[in-house]
Order: structure tokens, then C-alpha cells, then sequence
């Protein structure tokens, strides 16, 4: 009886634990149901035939998840919640950047090098390094880290600005090989400003679009 | 919010359809809801707790099921369960369902498909 109890109790468990496969707003809603559900089927199929018709409700319970936890997660991807969110924000926004990349790449394969000294370089490496990584940047740390942290947007667009400045003196005063290495990082500056602009707009946009709480 | 028609959300899944049977005569749990299709199908249909309740989760979400506010007596049943019943306008897609499949079996017994006929 100890040992019935005891096998009882690990398909219980496993089946609580298989339960974190699905989203986490789906597991929190009906996850403890879902359990219920299992341990209700297990005292069923134990009471009937013992320890076979276990194995074939396992048989059951894993199929029913590898078709289920998939199909839930898509939802939970589609409707953006939780996690899923910032997941679609990042590959939304990557999506958009892959498409404006194709379009620039024919323009700059065509037209590379044609302005020459510093404004050429800094054209070519605001197009090559600053967009590419400033892009990536935002898109995997925006999200998460700034969502709702008005003073810490405030801060980094500052910052930002300021290492802009200071580089663009740098660059003036040292010669030219100094200024290649020196337009890609204001290039990448310069990228860090406009990505995060276009983000700033979007969020008070959205804050004003929004209606107003009730009293 | 506008006006739907049931016949919007037709065909219904084989899984939604099943439970909106098994909800068509009263209000039942998860557990009670696998054992109505199953017992109604001779064990031919046997819903796993993830094709369930993401099924509910979609019927909910569409308001064609409701959970219910009311409880059975907790000496009868375990109060941690929760009940679900047919909308109104759940009823009304369901039946719109029946109706669909009903054609569709008269026309195969037309064309001689089904046998017996």
C-alpha cells in the first residue's frame, strides 16, 4: 500500500511539473484544475487494472501535451502575453529591421565610398555597424529593461548625447585614420539616439492614445 | 461589441464540439465533462487535461461557455472544481453545428455512403 501510495504520489507530482511546458498564464489559470483532472483519471485507471492501465494513461497524458503545450504557446505567441510579448516584440522588430536592410543594401552597394572623407566614412558606418548594433541593442534590452522607467530613458538619451558631442570633438582634432575608428563609434552613437527616439515617440504615442482612467 | 452570427464560427473542432455536447443538458466540471464524451462515444473520444482546457480556454474566450458561479453542496463535491454551462449564444452555435452535420450526413446517405439507409 506504501508503495502504490508512493507511485501515486510521483505521477502526481511529474505531472505537476510536465505542467510547466505550458505558458505561464495558461498554467496559472487552469493548471491546478488540470492537475485535479490527472489525479482524478489516476485513481481511475489504478482502481480498474492496476499498474498497466497507468502506463497507458501516461501514454495518453504525453501525447495530449506534445499536442497541447505546442498549440497553447502559439496562442500565447500570437496574442502576445507574458513573455511572448517581448519574444514578438524582438522578432517583429528584427523582421522590420531584415526588410529595411534590404531595401538600404542595394542603395549602398551602388553609391559605397562615393562621398569621401569623414562625412563618407561616417555615412558608411552608420549604415553598416551603427544601425545593425544599435537596432539589435534596443530590441533585446527595450523591452525589458525600460518598459514604464521614464527617468531612466530620460538619463540614457542625455548620455547618449553627451558621448556623441565629445566624440565629434575627439574626431575633429585627430588625424584621419583615428577619425575611420572614431565615425564608427558616432555612427553607432547616432544610431543609439534614433532607435531610441522612434522608441520614445512610440511609447508617448501609445500613452496618449490610451484613454484616460476612470475617477 | 458587434453582433455575431453562429454560424460565423463554424465548423466548430471536433474537441469544442464534443464539449459543448457534454455541456448541453447542465453545467459540469472538467473530470465530469471527460467522462460524458468519453461514456457518449464508447471510448472512442478520451480528451487529455491540455486538449480540455485549452478547448474551454477558446469557448470562454469566445463567450460560448461560461464558468458558472454556483456551487454544487461541498459534501458532494470538491469546491476547488470549477463548473462550466453553455452561453446562451453557445447553445445557439452549437445547434448551428448540429444542423452543419446533419446536412452533411444527408447528404452522404443521398449518395448512398451510409449503409442502412
Amino acid at each position: 500500500m506504501k508503495t502504490l501510495k508512493g507511485r501515486r504520489n510521483f505521477s502526481e507530482r511529474l505531472y505537476a511539473a510536465l505542467l510547466f511546458l505550458y505558458p505561464s498564464g495558461f498554467r496559472r489559470e487552469y493548471g491546478r484544475e488540470m492537475a485535479l483532472v490527472f489525479a482524478d483519471r489516476r485513481r481511475e485507471v489504478e482502481g480498474r487494472a492496476g499498474g498497466r492501465s497507468l502506463a497507458g494513461l501516461w501514454c495518453e497524458t504525453v501525447i495530449d501535451l506534445a499536442r497541447s503545450a505546442p498549440a497553447e504557446h502559439l496562442e500565447s505567441f500570437m496574442k502576445g502575453e507574458g513573455l511572448m510579448k517581448t519574444l514578438r516584440t524582438i522578432i517583429l522588430a528584427l523582421l522590420a529591421y531584415a526588410f529595411t536592410l534590404l531595401v538600404i543594401a542595394p542603395l549602398y552597394a551602388r553609391n559605397a565610398g562615393a562621398i569621401p572623407g569623414f562625412l563618407g566614412n561616417l555615412l558608411d558606418a552608420l549604415i553598416f555597424t551603427g544601425l545593425v548594433f544599435n537596432f539589435v541593442y534596443l530590441a533585446l534590452t527595450l523591452p525589458r529593461w525600460l518598459e514604464g522607467v521614464r527617468a531612466v530613458r530620460l538619463t540614457l538619451m542625455i548620455t547618449t548625447a553627451v558621448i556623441a558631442l565629445l566624440i565629434t570633438i575627439m574626431m575633429v582634432s585627430l588625424g584621419p585614420p583615428a577619425r575611420i575608428g572614431l565615425s564608427i563609434l558616432l555612427a553607432q552613437t547616432l544610431g543609439l539616439l534614433a532607435w531610441f527616439s522612434v522608441y520614445l515617440w512610440w511609447v508617448l504615442r501609445k500613452r496618449q492614445a490610451a484613454p484616460p482612467a476612470a475617477a | 461589441m458587434a453582433r455575431r452570427e453562429p454560424e460565423e464560427l463554424l465548423p466548430l473542432s471536433p474537441a469544442a464540439f464534443q464539449i459543448m455536447l457534454a455541456l448541453a443538458d447542465g453545467e459540469r466540471h472538467g473530470y465530469a465533462i471527460i467522462k460524458e464524451v468519453e461514456g457518449r462515444t464508447e471510448g472512442r473520444v478520451r480528451l487529455g487535461p491540455g486538449t480540455l482546457y485549452g478547448t474551454l480556454k477558446r469557448l470562454v474566450d469566445g463567450g460560448l461557455v461560461e464558468e458558472s458561479d454556483e456551487r454544487p453542496d461541498a459534501a458532494l463535491d470538491d469546491e476547488r472544481r470549477r463548473y462550466y454551462r453553455l452561453t446562451a449564444f453557445g447553445r445557439r452555435v452549437a445547434a448551428a453545428e448540429a444542423e452543419r452535420l446533419a446536412s452533411l450526413v444527408a447528404a452522404a446517405r443521398a449518395k448512398n455512403l451510409l449503409s442502412g439507409a
